[in-house]
């Protein structure tokens, strides 16, 4: 990775023991470098938002280390300006608090940082640049669902911070709404050379990233750079049950998929895609 | 709202405390240097013999000396109509301003308060019944202090024939003739008469067991109806933390200090419980001036309120909500975010 690494985990372990012990996450490995659009994808229960948890210094390891901008985070003391000058968070139910108007919200974040004045000032900036510089006075009840997590996107830059984490941004919005609030992620990524962080359960919001870790079972099991969308699906389709079974060529498990005609279909593609 | 019954009743409770220990200052003035009563008893059973209260007048440092009686009857509608007797040629009977007809000249006669004459719809020259007594209305008073003006006066003598007191006063109002020296005075009379109890006019209320246990009782009531308030403030905010758990871990996943959580929760009971105690305040002087308007109270109960009082009421509004807020602050600044988050 030829930028400066901005986010590293080494063999992370999270148990939780509430009755029985759930190991969420079973030695974690990665890297991930500064300015990067990673996005974490896998099933539910993979151990993703632990992961995001961990970095985010949400939640503490039960063995291994979470290093953020070199830092080992059991080693910082003030974990609460770690949180509000060093990561920003975007929360699938965006969280904003509902008393409070957009601009309020985004300013949220900034109290006990800047002045009153400077908090507005830099929530105006914000709002306006996520598109929503008509709508500060706005609650989050008068807005639609892509608004609020607007909003949450824009509070999640109040600080500056280097890093945004976003646990299921678009999880609880449309398709095309969910597009856009990931459109702008990217955008801000682009222009603000900020590290995202995303996780998700949606292919198609994880190939708008730039590399993609896929997780099962508390491990990261695939890593890979974003490549064409077929690349994509021929990729996704080795991971399933059926490429499994063609690529090993389990006759028997091949047995219980579709018909003759489709698993030579398959196979052909297997081969055009470089086994 | 509990913060705010409890400041109602501190301030309607303290405000009628005030009031009577004013009108008793009041009672007791009226140009006389010392109050005397029966030393320990309360103010309805006080009796002193007149002898005494004559050989008090001839001691060499006092002025003059005069004692009177003081009685309860219901009269008409009224069930406390305050009786007073007082000799018409005394001096202590010049308080009752006469504002209509004549002064008292004999045991058959009456004058009443303003507030009585309304209350009772008298005019002078008709009767009032008092017990088995009828007494002829010769002049109305007012003197503004409400249970006075919401009473009566007859002579001295009528009035120890009407409460069975022969030859007895209930107090007796003091001249001294230096009243620099009027503590002087005191220790001689208490000396020279152990069952008499002589007080400063300005201390009278201070002095009065009575007026103690009730002013102590109304601090009783109002201390029990703010613990009550500030148990329900404490679970009001407690059940506000726990309804706003998700916003309080967005918070500090936000990057909020446990301090700046604290901060929050404290400001906002102190805030709620400052505004129960101005609506407190509000409706405590409101109930009063319902109760006061009442006919058979309005010259009984008049409540006063002094600027003391209110800032007292907010100031112990702003302590119960500090108090009950704190247990509530600690509990949101304790939340871990990451279980906070997940909460629905």
């Amino acid at each position: 990775m030829p930028s400066e690494i901005i986010v590293e985990t080494q063999d992370l372990v999270k148990v939780y023991s509430n009755g029985t012990k759930v190991r969420a996450l079973d030695g974690v490995d990665m890297q991930i470098a500064k300015g990067e659009f990673v996005s974490v994808q896998g099933p539910s229960g993979s151990g993703k938002s632990t992961l995001l948890n961990m970095i985010g210094a949400l939640d503490r390891p039960s063995k291994g280390k979470a290093l953020v901008g070199g830092r080992d985070l059991a080693q910082v003391r003030d974990l609460d300006t770690f949180r509000a000058r060093t990561v920003g968070f975007v929360f699938q139910l965006h969280n904003l608090i509902p008393t409070l108007t957009a601009r309020e919200n985004v300013e949220v974040p900034m109290v006990g940082h800047r002045g009153r004045g400077e908090r507005r000032e830099r929530a105006e900036e914000l709002l306006r640049l996520v598109g929503l510089g008509h709508r500060m006075d706005h609650l989050p009840n008068q807005l639609s669902g892509g608004q609020r997590q607007r909003v949450a996107v824009a509070r999640a830059l109040a600080n500056e911070p280097e890093i945004i984490l976003a646990d299921e941004p678009t999880g609880d919005l449309d398709t095309e709404t969910g597009a856009e609030v990931v459109s702008l992620m990217q955008e801000l990524n682009r222009e603000l050379g900020s590290t995202f962080i995303v996780v998700t359960h949606d292919p198609s919001v994880a190939r708008q990233a730039d590399r993609i870790l896929t997780m099962c079972d508390g491990k990261i099991v695939d890593e890979h750079r974003v490549g064409t969308p077929f690349e994509e699906d021929l990729a996704e389709f080795r991971r399933s049950g059926l490429g499994q079974a063609i690529i090993e060529g389990e006759a028997e498990s091949l047995q219980q998929f579709d018909t003759q005609e489709e698993r030579r279909v398959l196979q052909r593609l297997l081969e055009e895609g470089g086994r | 709202m509990g913060i705010g019954i409890a400041i109602m009743a501190m301030v309607s409770l303290g405000g009628l405390g005030e009031g009577i220990t004013e009108q008793m200052e009041a009672f007791a003035g009226g140009g006389v240097h010392l109050v005397g009563m029966e030393a320990g008893a309360s103010m309805d059973l006080s009796t002193i013999d007149q002898e005494k209260v004559r050989r008090i007048d001839r001691l060499p440092r006092v002025r003059h000396a005069e004692g009177f009686l003081t009685g309860y009857a219901q009269v008409g509608a009224l069930p406390y109509f305050v009786v007073f007797g007082y000799r018409p040629r005394g001096q202590m009977i010049g308080d009752f301003q006469i504002v209509e007809g004549e002064r008292l000249a004999t045991s058959r006669q009456i004058i009443i308060g303003r507030v009585a004459a309304d209350n009772l719809d008298k005019r002078v020259g008709e009767t009032l019944r008092v017990f088995e007594s009828t007494f002829r209305i010769v002049g109305i008073y007012e003197t503004g202090v409400p249970f006075e003006d919401g009473g009566g006066v007859i002579s001295l003598r009528a009035a120890q024939n009407l409460f069975g007191q022969p030859r007895k006063v209930s107090f007796l109002g003091i001249q001294v003739k230096d009243p620099l020296n009027a503590e002087e005075v005191i220790r001689q009379i208490e000396r020279r008469f152990p069952s008499v109890s002589i007080s400063r006019a300005s201390e009278f209320s201070q002095d009065v067991v009575d007026l103690q246990m009730m002013q102590d009782a109304t601090w009783a009531i109002a201390l029990l109806a703010l613990l009550v308030g500030s148990a329900g403030m404490t679970n009001t905010m407690v059940m506000s933390v726990f309804e706003r758990t998700q916003e309080i871990g967005v918070l500090r996943a936000l990057g909020w200090s446990r301090l700046r959580v604290v901060g929050m929760v404290l400001r906002e009971s102190i805030a709620l419980s400052l505004l129960g105690g101005a609506v407190g305040v509000a409706t405590g002087v409101g109930m009063i001036g319902v109760i006061n308007a009442l006919p058979f109270f309005e010259g009984l109960a008049q409540a006063t309120f002094s600027l003391g009082l209110f800032a007292q009421a907010l100031f112990t509004a702003l302590v119960l909500g500090a108090l009950g807020g704190t247990y509530p602050a600690w509990r949101a600044s304790h939340l871990e975010p990451v279980e906070a988050l997940r909460y629905e």
